[in-house]
């Protein structure tokens, strides 16, 4: 009796995540569907996705995504409306634009330079 | 009382750093080595009284400590009593502290005959160190802070941190941080000297070879412990999140990665000094770096601490200040250190020069992704994310050619070596990686370019490693070898390491490019196939813990031919006296595959929602860590005393 | 240009050190939503 009580108390509004009554009944639109899911922030939580996360606006956002999905629109389309919606904030992968310049590019401009100072070190050693 | 002993030992630990600080104003050598022992071991003794101290008011739940108060419950077994010490913020410090001590005593007790003003300025950098952690812990964080009225129980303690891996978790990541001090506090001495000949200052370097080895050693270990604890607990799947905190580690662990193999090159070479003064002072900012932005609040993570922003001041403060004069000695002092020799590719010392500067790059874009969300705020005022997918589209790219180069490393000797004769020399391993590929491959049933990609290095790395063994062995059983320099050494140490990085990369791509996953709603009675298994969600039972209400699901696991392979009970705990609830995820691991099964919400009309993983090789990377930590232990082992092996 | 080169890591370091301390002082939570987004949450 003690134990039905905590748990009817502590377990009646657990949710965690991607519920299966949310999948697409289409394997390959879901599979879309999803990895879309997975490179959106849940926007309540810390650090997570709406995959991930168990929260209500989340699931309400999974299930928009499907819809969407499900209706016909490519991925950047829906990635673009979400943006619109939400702001930048919301894709945990950042959109190359302006001010996300830096964050792309400089990666890979370390990796020249670095391959510039191994190259230099290399050249001398030949005339040295 | 007690409570009163720790804090008045802390005060004394200020005592015994400040003085060590002041010692070489003596004027007599003599002198300052005697103000020095009594320094560092004062120190030693009371940090480490202070921290039991601490241990004993969370034995005892002595809740007239506040700290004890906010994190402990007479209901906690005494384990995670002892763990809640380092499990928060104030105790955390004085365990950083006491491994401060520790650093700083060995420091003292190895060099202290090697080379006297090297040792003294050293004894003067950490002492100037822990001076900042104990003037932070006893003005923004002391954890004897009394309470009163007594309250009668603690607040109880995050339930998600009572676990084995977590409470060893901290301790080993502080040795790594801490012990990129001592390299940062040699690194400066090094800088401070006024000694020209390069051959001493070579003898220098060595010294700190030891520290950086015991630092990355346990950096890696520690890091592995919290990626097992995400494994199991987050119920996700997955161990690594690129979350800041974890960024955090991840960081001075890869300049700790440069730093131990440059090391190696500055012995053997005498060549890369200036980049190994840089990288330990890098290496121990981004400790601090690292420390304050987990403990600032400055950005958002999942296991942020409490928020407090003049801690975060104050961490800040004190970064600038070591940062600006160690970075300032650099700039003006590290010409001296330039080498006027120069580097192959196709050497040992080059492919560690590659090496290191492709860990830099990945540092550097960790750091960028990590930071980039606060530089934008701070100029547009935008919020923007930067997550998972960024990281794995930056990072991987750039660490691959790093490990091609690392897996022909040990294949080459100390000088160039012929290009033509590299390639027939690695002719047995383009056969042996190809078979090796295409067995992986064959047994995944299916192609993916990152898997590929992730088998081909793995088996690259582990061929080159095993002809090299064979023609070694062979070399020097033909007696042909009549000059040695043309056998290229490997060390035990490396090798077991580089095993070790391997099996990692392997575990890594089998388990990230080969999951698979079932989301569904079961109810008791019902079964579900994963990849050849029959998963049969048997009952569902209430349970009661020490601490906790729990859900217990029992799943059976049968083969392909009906065989019971195990029973699973994944559990939804709740634990009252704080109100948490958690997931614990059920594990069937062996040497090919873990069997990861998560039971969700529902109800017994509807079923529940049960996850279902199938996670190949995940094993391995743990034992990959564990064989580099060996590696890392047996290097240390090795290069203990840096005077005896060089006279 | 090699001199150069040594003050680089000195200056980001400048650069990084008062970001974080702007970011410190400015008032801020780091959790908050954008505040652009608060009123579209339940859209």
């Amino acid at each position: 009796m003690f134990f039905t009580l905590v748990f009817s108390i502590f377990f009646l509004n657990e949710a965690y995540s991607v519920d299966p009554e949310e999948f697409l009944q289409n394997s390959k639109l879901e599979l879309r569907a999803r990895n879309i899911t997975k490179n959106i922030r849940c926007l309540v939580c810390q650090n997570q996705s709406i995959d991930e996360s168990s929260a209500p606006l989340a699931k309400d956002l999974r299930l928009l995504i499907r819809e969407k999905v499900e209706e016909g629109h490519p991925d950047s389309e829906i990635y673009k409306f979400l943006e619109e919606r939400y702001g930048e904030f919301i894709l945990l992968k950042p959109s190359f634009n302006m001010s996300n310049f830096a964050l792309w590019i400089l990666p890979f401009l370390f990796l020249f330079f670095g391959i510039y100072v191994i190259f230099l070190h290399n050249k001398k050693s030949k005339n040295f | 009382m007690i409570a009163t002993l720790g804090n008045f030992s802390i005060w004394l630990s200020l005592l015994f750093a400040f003085t060590q600080f002041v010692s070489s104003l003596q004027k007599n050598n003599k002198k300052i080595i005697k103000f020095n022992t009594i320094a560092a071991i004062g120190l030693l003794l009371f940090s480490m009284l202070s921290f039991l101290c601490l241990i004993y008011s969370y034995i005892v739940s002595d809740f007239s400590v506040s700290n004890v108060f906010q994190n402990s419950h007479t209901t906690k077994p005494l384990i995670y009593k002892i763990s809640a010490v380092w499990g928060n913020h104030e105790g955390s410090m004085l365990l950083w502290i006491l491994v401060l001590a520790i650093f700083n005593f060995f420091i003292f007790k190895l060099y202290n005959k090697i080379n006297f003003s090297f040792v003294t300025n050293s004894l003067k950098i950490q002492a100037f160190v822990t001076l900042g952690f104990l003037f932070f812990t006893l003005l923004t964080s002391n954890p004897f802070e009394k309470i009163f009225p007594v309250p009668e129980n603690g607040l109880g303690f995050n339930p998600i941190l009572q676990d084995p891996a977590l409470a060893i978790h901290p301790p080993l990541l502080y040795i790594g941080y801490v012990g990129f001090s001592a390299a940062f506090s040699f690194s400066v001495a090094i800088l401070l000297g006024k000694d020209k000949k390069l051959e001493n200052n070579i003898l220098l370097f060595d010294c700190m070879r030891p520290f950086v080895l015991a630092a990355w050693t346990f950096l890696t270990i520690g890091i592995a412990f919290g990626s097992i604890w995400a494994y199991y607990e987050l119920g996700w799947g997955g161990w690594w999140f690129w979350d800041p905190v974890e960024n955090a580690s991840f960081m001075p662990w890869l300049l700790g990665t440069a730093l131990v193999h440059s090391l190696i090159a500055v012995k053997k070479k005498k060549i890369l000094q200036k980049w190994v003064l840089l990288l330990a002072i890098l290496s121990f900012l981004l400790s601090v770096i690292g420390t304050f932005l987990v403990r600032s609040g400055i950005l958002t993570s999942v296991h942020a601490f409490a928020l407090d922003p003049s801690r975060g001041i104050y961490i800040l403060a004190f970064i600038a200040i070591i940062g600006t004069y160690s970075l300032t000695l650099f700039f003006l002092n590290s010409k001296k250190f330039s080498d006027k020799k120069y580097v192959t590719f196709l050497s040992r010392e080059g492919s560690i020069l590659i090496n290191n500067i492709i860990m830099i790059i990945v540092c550097a874009s960790v750091f960028l992704g990590t930071v980039y969300p606060l530089i934008i705020e701070s100029f547009t005022g935008n919020k923007i994310s930067v997550g998972e997918p960024y990281y794995n589209s930056i990072v991987v790219p750039i660490m691959i050619p790093a490990l091609i180069v690392m897996g022909v490393g040990p294949l080459l000797s100390w000088n160039d070596i012929n290009f033509t004769k590299l390639l027939k020399n690695s002719f047995p391993n383009f056969i042996f990686v190809f078979i090796n590929t295409t067995f992986f491959v064959w047994i995944f049933g299916s192609f993916n370019i990152f898997g590929l990609i992730g088998i081909i290095l793995f088996s690259w790395i582990l061929s080159n490693i095993i002809f090299t063994l064979i023609s070694n062995y062979s070399l020097i059983k033909s007696l042909k070898a009549l000059n040695k320099n043309k056998i290229p050494k490997i060390t035990n140490s490396m090798l077991i390491a580089h095993v070790g990085v391997a099996l990692l990369i392997l575990g890594v791509t089998a388990s990230s490019v080969w999951q698979k996953e079932k989301i569904i709603r079961m109810k008791t009675g019902e079964s579900i196939k994963i990849n050849n298994y029959q998963v049969v969600f048997k009952e569902l039972n209430e349970i009661k813990g020490e601490n906790y209400f729990a859900l217990q699901g029992k799943f059976l696991v049968y083969d392909k031919k009906k065989l019971l392979i195990t029973e699973l009970n994944p559990e939804n705990r709740i634990y009252p006296i704080t109100n948490n609830s958690t997931t614990e995820a059920a594990i069937h691991t062996n040497l090919k595959r873990d069997l990861y099964i998560v039971l969700g919400d529902g109800n017994s009309d509807k079923g529940r929602v049960i996850r279902i993983y199938y996670n190949p090789l995940v094993i391995w990377i743990w034992i990959g860590a564990l064989l580099i930590f060996m590696g890392g232990l047996i290097s240390m082992k090795n290069n203990y005393n840096p005077s005896k092996n060089s006279i | 240009m090699i001199k150069k080169l040594l003050a680089f890591p000195l200056i980001l370091f400048f650069f990084i050190v008062s970001i974080f301390f702007y970011l410190l002082i400015i008032e801020r939570n780091p959790s908050d939503l954008p505040s652009a987004l608060i009123d579209k949450k339940n859209t």
